[in-house]
């Protein structure tokens, strides 16, 4: 093995300041933080916060002793004869007293008027002078890249304190859900018969109107969409139908799946996996595509022997009805199959692909340099920019691109009132 | 091998040829330069809004440097025919610039006043007088909101040596692997394919002469682009129409003749008269045309078979009506806008052309066209929104800075360079890094021909000597004493 040592002080130094973790929190790619909580620490958090959950005096000096918690005990309330500790007292312990800032959390459901303050799901987070007010603390409080809280905090107090925000939110998000309990199995994926059977009717009439589609368009009586042919006019439709029909599915399924199920909390919450992957595999799995197309090669004429020649029905060409969970029939595992292998030829293209690029353009850009004056020059005096990016901002201090955030500063003002 | 003679005079007329180039890009630096100053001027004075006109004479300005960059020998020709070009008939009227309300020109006045010498970004002003006058509270507190801005601006200013170039390098390749490799997607037009993920970036980073689907996004003045006739009469000068899609062709092969059937329905919604036709057919040559009844008759000046077949391909191909290069034209009305009129192909020039066609927004991803009809300050503008929309598109982020930056390096000297061994990385000036990136033995060999020198400015250079690369941190020398510290422990 070997071992690199630091010579002299300036490489100490160097190494102090450039190299250390917490100097690499944020970005210059965009401005935005790139570390943060993920699976287990979103889940815990999102546990702790969702819904004014409760926890025990006992309980709460367990989850603070993980992170050998020194302040003031959260504040204390009396419920039904018992004294308990709400949970986003216990998640407000770690954020600074002077922390403002109001945010949507990843739960949101996106409706037409936001009602702020007033959001009947808990998805609007209200932080105050260092309190948790309101909202759900989710991928979008501490998650990387999206944790606004994270980002705010290595703003406003530097980069060690960032480090043990992260620190100490990480131990808190496995210790609630330590303590808890939290698990997924494929029982998560159950769904009722009465959604089994919606599904299989979205399904089925999904399936008729391929079926008229497919022969309107034998007699003749299609009407092709302008400057499409009569076949790409069908192959659209058809495409938009099937994709309907997955989506229906999904929303059936996700109808019967609450927030009492674990793997949905993790798909709300941002810790892993999508409300897509769940309504695959107790919904509809959906059409399988190559180059963007239903699936078409294979025979002459036809994918597979299994069916005639010519068919341009939904199982023909490669619409997989069934869910992961009720398992795929061999035609269809087959079309599963095509799509998997060419996502992986996808990536083996396109990492060699986006190397050169990268190479290219690292090549190209590599003696460029920021001067005393704020002008941009190659290393030969040539200037190629007068003020970099047009303001001389730096990307990585920027907030998401913007060289000074207003929003906060009128926010800060208008708190101040 | 040849003789050596023979071959002593190649390498020396190649050393000529070379010496000559290597003294140019002393000239162009300076040109560039000039007009890099001049351009900044203009922007600042003008802003984006600059009139047709003067984009015109800036053209005119750059043609002749444009020619001298390029080779010499077909130079004098193109410039003797471009001159002779007739100047554009039609010029649109001025765009009209909206006044800015008075207040806001008070609260501009009055955050100059609070920044006095300061330099504030002209988007920040914006934004805060954008905010002050939608909320009146806010207008006591602006001198602590100015202040805070500058404060704040001034904390977010880069470093100096900071090595900008390779940063933004690596931002934009990195969301690379992250992209897709499908070609075709959809982009707001479901009839329109257009190339899009990483090799639509690649092919802006390298400056393809043509992109592989060229397309417009025309858009329209005044009344043209409210009253749908008005569109589709634009939308028919646009698409181009060749003879076969308005007409069935028919050869004759007792009489040797060619008849022409229109179909009166396609010809009606076209807008082509069969007159206008028959005058299209008589453009070819060595054929007379004449209408009997519905129907255009062509026979032919030298009778036989050959040249009926050859006419026949000719007709079929014919262009009737529209633009070169634009295949197709979908009309679609978008809220608050009216008629947009987007295009499959692209030819920027003519279409910019066409009355009724706002040329102040239309635009093409046909960058070169952009820098030809344009200029290379709107080529640059057109890297950074293709860049910045194919990237965005993907639902990657990536800062304005790095692309323009980018955008910036390849359009410095005026003209559209790739990044690579094309463009501008087989442009730099030390042999080293040349020799570095690619086709290392040609550099060498014709570097020690030439005998050129290394000045050891680059990074690739300076990592080859080994010694510390002049940026960053390796731009500045520090002396320490390392006493002092221990003298404060005592």
């Amino acid at each position: 093995m070997n071992l690199h040592l630091l010579q002299g002080e300036e490489a100490k130094a160097e190494a102090e300041i450039l190299m250390k973790v917490q100097e690499n929190l944020m970005s210059p790619r965009f401005g935005g933080i790139i570390i943060g909580g993920l699976h287990d620490h979103i889940s815990g958090c999102f546990l702790l916060t969702y819904n004014d959950k409760t926890f025990s005096k006992e309980k709460t000096s367990e989850i603070l002793a993980t992170f050998k918690y020194k302040g003031k005990f959260p504040e204390i309330h009396e419920e039904n004869g018992e004294s308990v500790v709400y949970g986003k007292d216990i998640f407000s312990v770690l954020l600074p007293k002077d922390l403002n800032i109001e945010y949507k959390a990843k739960a949101c459901f996106h409706c037409e008027v936001c009602q702020t303050a007033k959001c009947p799901y808990g998805a609007y987070v209200i932080v105050k002078n260092g309190k948790l007010k309101q909202g759900i603390i989710d991928e979008n409080s501490i998650g990387s890249f999206k944790g606004r809280i994270i980002e705010r905090i290595i703003r406003d107090h530097g980069t060690t304190a960032g480090r043990i925000f992260i620190d100490n939110v990480t131990k808190l998000g496995i210790a609630v859900v330590t303590l808890i309990g939290f698990t997924t199995s494929i029982d998560d994926e159950d769904i009722p018969t009465e959604a089994k059977r919606q599904i299989a009717e979205a399904l089925q009439k999904a399936q008729n109107k391929i079926n008229t589609l497919v022969t309107a368009y034998e007699h003749g009586e299609l009407e092709s969409l302008p400057g499409r042919s009569l076949e790409e006019t069908l192959e659209m439709e058809i495409m938009r139908v099937t994709g309907r029909a997955r989506d229906m599915a999904g929303e059936v399924a996700s109808k019967y799946l609450g927030l009492n199920n674990s793997a949905v909390i993790m798909a709300k919450s941002g810790a892993r996996g999508s409300m897509l992957n769940l309504s695959q595999m107790s919904g509809c799995v959906g059409q399988q595509a190559v180059r963007g197309e239903r699936i078409s090669r294979g025979y002459k004429y036809r994918t597979l022997p299994h069916f005639k020649t010519r068919d341009l029905g939904a199982s023909a060409k490669g619409f997989v009805a069934n869910s992961y969970k009720s398992g795929l029939n061999p035609t269809e595992y087959f079309f599963h199959s095509m799509g998997g292998r060419e996502g992986l030829v996808d990536t083996a293209v396109r990492t060699s692909r986006s190397g050169y690029m990268q190479r290219r353009l690292v090549n190209a850009l590599e003696d460029l340099k920021v001067e005393s004056d704020g002008t941009v020059r190659h290393t030969g005096g040539e200037i190629i920019q007068f003020k970099y990016g047009e303001d001389g901002v730096d990307p990585t201090r920027s907030t998401a691109g913007k060289a000074v955030d207003l929003n906060r500063i009128i926010f800060d003002v208008k708190q101040e009132e | 091998m040849a003789k050596p003679v023979s071959k002593k005079k190649i390498s020396q007329k190649k050393g000529e040829k070379k010496s000559m180039k290597l003294a140019q890009p002393k000239i162009t630096s300076v040109k560039t330069k000039k007009q890099i100053m001049k351009k900044v001027a203009k922007i600042k004075v003008l802003k984006p809004k600059k009139k047709l006109k003067e984009v015109k004479s800036t053209l005119e300005e750059k043609r002749p440097v444009d020619k001298k960059m390029k080779k010499k020998t077909t130079a004098p020709e193109k410039k003797i025919e471009k001159k002779k070009e007739p100047e554009r008939t039609f010029l649109p009227p001025p765009i009209k610039t909206v006044e800015e309300p008075k207040e806001y020109k008070m609260i501009r006045a009055e955050i100059n006043k609070v920044l006095k010498n300061h330099f504030l970004p002209i988007s920040i002003i914006d934004g805060i007088v954008e905010f002050v006058a939608r909320d009146k509270k806010l207008e006591t507190k602006l001198k602590y909101i100015v202040e805070k801005a500058y404060e704040e601006y001034a904390k977010n200013i880069i470093d100096p040596t900071e090595a900008c170039g390779m940063i933004g390098a690596q931002s934009i390749g990195e969301p690379g692997t992250q992209m897709t490799m499908r070609t075709f997607h959809y982009a707001g037009v479901a009839e329109i394919n257009v190339t899009l993920g990483l090799p639509r970036l690649i092919e802006i980073v390298d400056a393809r002469s043509s992109p592989s689907t060229p397309m417009m996004n025309i858009y329209l003045r005044d009344e043209y682009r409210v009253n749908p006739d008005l569109a589709k009469e634009i939308a028919n000068k646009i698409e181009i129409t060749r003879l076969t899609d308005v007409a069935d062709i028919e050869m004759d092969l007792v009489n040797i003749t060619i008849s022409i059937r229109p179909n009166k329905k396609t010809m009606e919604k076209k807008g082509i008269t069969i007159d206008e036709l028959l005058e299209r057919v008589k453009s070819i040559r060595k054929l007379s045309a004449k209408i009997e009844k519905d129907t255009v008759k062509v026979t032919l000046d030298e009778p036989g078979y050959k040249i009926l077949q050859n006419t026949n391909e000719t007709l079929k191909n014919l262009k009737i009506k529209g633009i070169d290069g634009i295949k197709r034209v979908i009309i679609r009305k978008e809220p608050n806008e009216g008629y947009i009129i987007y295009s499959e192909g692209s030819n920027l020039k003519e279409v910019l052309d066409i009355e009724g066609v706002d040329p102040y927004r239309t635009t093409t991803n046909d960058i070169h066209a952009v820098a030809r009809e344009l200029g290379i300050e709107a080529a640059r503008n057109m890297i950074i929104h293709e860049a910045n929309a194919t990237l965005s598109e993907q639902g990657l982020n990536v800062d304005m800075r790095h692309i323009m930056l980018v955008a910036d390096v390849m359009t410095a000297d005026g003209t559209v360079r790739a990044i690579g061994r094309h463009g501008v990385s087989g442009e730099k000036s030390s042999v080293l890094s040349r020799a570095a990136f690619e086709i290392t033995v040609n550099h060498l060999l014709l570097a020690s021909q030439r005998g050129e020198s290394d000045e050891l400015n680059g990074v690739a250079e300076n990592i080859i000597v080994g010694q510390p690369v002049n940026l960053g941190t390796g731009a500045i020398e520090l002396v320490m004493n390392t006493r002092k510290p221990k003298q404060k422990g005592k």
